[in-house]
């Protein structure tokens, strides 16, 4: 009685764990996040780490006499929430405490934030050379390319 | 012997342990002219840093401390009375920060918070920075003196895990401002960007009672900052000067005496997962005046989830005290705090924290007013119950 009841469970179980396994595919591949940059700018790739340091703010060097201008999401935004925890392992709230030490510290001003992805390509078309901030891949335009991808 | 002025140790400097408590209130001074002027020099013998530059309007963005404590023991801690305070936490903070174009920003921060029974608001920091090349910035004006992990954020609650930052290693130096001049130059390697802040200038103060000025005021803090690790390594040293007038009836006593100050600091911030440990280690070193040569410690271990972030810190102060007068003149003390964070909102936390702390060898511990008269307690033992919201906006 024993194994047909755990035989019955496995049974039931495997297309409802097939599905979630079909969903958690489709919502990561919708939810790609890229880190971008303009297409004339002088970097063509950026490590985690480097991504990790630019949007802790312990780096704003991004090549020899290029400052970043960084842009970010606002904290309501879900992309942001989402950003940050894979690139940075910090929720929303410990990103806003960051820039608060970087900013009250007297490091400079925290980072240009965008209402959405439209606005980010605005700013970077606005920094050729030093814009760099990150958007889903489905809004991805040719004025950028991708210099990293977050995973 | 300076300038006529005695070293000889006297029992009324123990009340101003080298740079702490009446140096913190510094006034302005005639630097900002020199700013000007230095600063219009380099702009002529430099080039323009970056390229791209839009001009933004002048950003506001302000902090705000809000909080209630209560120690249980009959002698003040920390400054913090035998009963339910609602005041001495209690911080509003407002900065602006302008560029004036590519490579010249102005910055400007003023707190409002309660010292002696009265809000008083008073300007923390005004300077000029100029970025020469991307690398190189230079500030000039009211600075803030960069010593620990957390100096320039130390009235930002938000900034740091702790309700606040632990005494036994930042009650060491109190002073957060000068008039002169810092350097940041930053190497920004692979992972990893090294930031070495020479800076210079001087502080000068007035009380009722007390004048104190330096003659010498220099320092230097180098920062390794890598994905998950934050080290620090600084040094200041200090010379200069308190005049005393002390008022006794009919007669008025004027002392004065010099005083020579050296720190070292070494920090470390690291995060390992959902881990985070910072330690920091202070020692400095007083000629001229009565106070001790001190050493500082702390230990902190925060566990972090998504919306709390509980911690244990221990920390430890102990002097040598060949040139105190008496036992009120050491500070030797050990705590240990248990705290937790709570995240309300991005930008609003609320932290609870127990710190049970004891002064060791008889001494005074941290017991007293941090900025003013140390006291010696019945009970060497203390909890301070604390809780305070903290936010930026």
């Amino acid at each position: 009685m024993n194994r047909s009841l755990k035989k019955g469970r496995i049974t039931y179980s495997m297309p409802a764990f097939l599905c979630f396994g079909l969903i958690n595919l489709f919502s990561q591949a919708s939810a790609e996040v890229l880190v971008v940059m303009h297409k004339s700018a002088p970097i063509d790739q950026l490590s985690s780490d480097e991504i990790k340091m630019i949007y802790l703010g312990k780096s704003k060097n991004l090549a020899e006499n290029t400052v970043a201008h960084i842009v970010d999401h606002l904290v309501s935004s879900p992309l942001r929430e989402e950003f940050y925890q894979k690139a940075t392992n910090k929720t929303t709230a410990k990103s806003v405490r960051i820039w608060a030490r970087y900013m009250f510290s007297g490091k400079g001003t925290p980072p240009e934030v965008a209402k959405d992805d439209k606005e980010v390509l605005d700013i970077i078309n606005q920094y050729p050379t030093s814009g760099i901030g990150y958007i889903e891949r489905e809004n991805i335009s040719d004025q950028v390319k991708i210099v990293h991808v977050v995973q | 012997m300076v300038n006529g002025r005695s070293s000889q140790n006297n029992k009324y400097f123990r009340y101003y342990s080298c740079l702490n408590g009446c140096l913190n209130r510094s006034r302005s001074h005639h630097w900002l002219s020199s700013v000007v002027i230095m600063f219009g020099l380099c702009k002529l013998l430099c080039m323009p840093a970056q390229a791209e530059y839009a001009i933004s309007s002048p950003r506001i963005s302000g902090f705000l401390n809000a909080g209630l404590t209560n120690n249980d023991n009959k002698t003040r801690y920390l400054g913090y009375k035998n009963s339910v305070e609602f005041q001495s936490d209690t911080l509003l903070g407002v900065q602006v920060d302008s560029p004036i174009d590519e490579s010249i920003r102005v910055s400007a921060q003023g707190i409002a918070k309660d010292t002696s029974g009265n809000f008083d608001i008073d300007t923390e920091w005004a300077y000029v920075a100029y970025t020469i090349i991307p690398q190189l910035e230079i500030k000039a004006g009211r600075l803030r003196v960069p010593n620990f992990l957390f100096s320039e954020t130390i009235h930002v609650g938000a900034s740091y895990p702790w309700l606040r930052p632990p005494p036994e290693v930042y009650n060491m130096f109190q002073t957060t401002r000068l008039h002169g001049v810092d350097f940041t130059y930053s190497m920004a390697f692979k992972e990893a960007t090294l930031y070495l802040q020479p800076y210079a200038g001087e502080i000068h103060s007035e009380t009722n009672s007390v004048t104190a000025g330096t003659d010498d005021f220099f320092g230097m803090r180098t920062r390794l900052e890598t994905p998950n690790f934050e080290y620090i390594a600084s040094f200041i040293h200090a010379s200069g000067f308190f005049d005393i007038t002390v008022r006794s009836n009919d007669t008025i006593i004027m002392q004065s005496v010099d005083f020579g100050f050296e720190m070292f600091t070494l920090g470390l911030a690291t995060e390992l997962g959902d881990y985070q440990f910072l330690t920091e280690f202070s020692k400095n070193q007083n000629t001229g005046t009565s106070s001790p040569d001190a050493r500082g410690w702390y230990g902190t271990l925060v566990y972090h989830t998504d919306f709390y972030a509980p911690y244990v810190t221990l920390a430890m102060r102990d002097e040598e005290g060949t040139a105190a007068n008496d036992l009120v003149d050491l500070h030797e003390s050990q705590s240990v705090s248990l705290g937790i964070r709570f995240d309300l909102t991005p930008g609003a936390e609320v932290t609870f924290e127990l710190q049970h702390a004891e002064a060791n060898n008889q001494t005074s511990g941290l017991f007293g007013d941090p900025l003013g008269l140390a006291e010696l307690p019945e009970d060497n033992q203390v909890n301070l119950f604390s809780v305070r919201f903290d936010t930026v906006f």
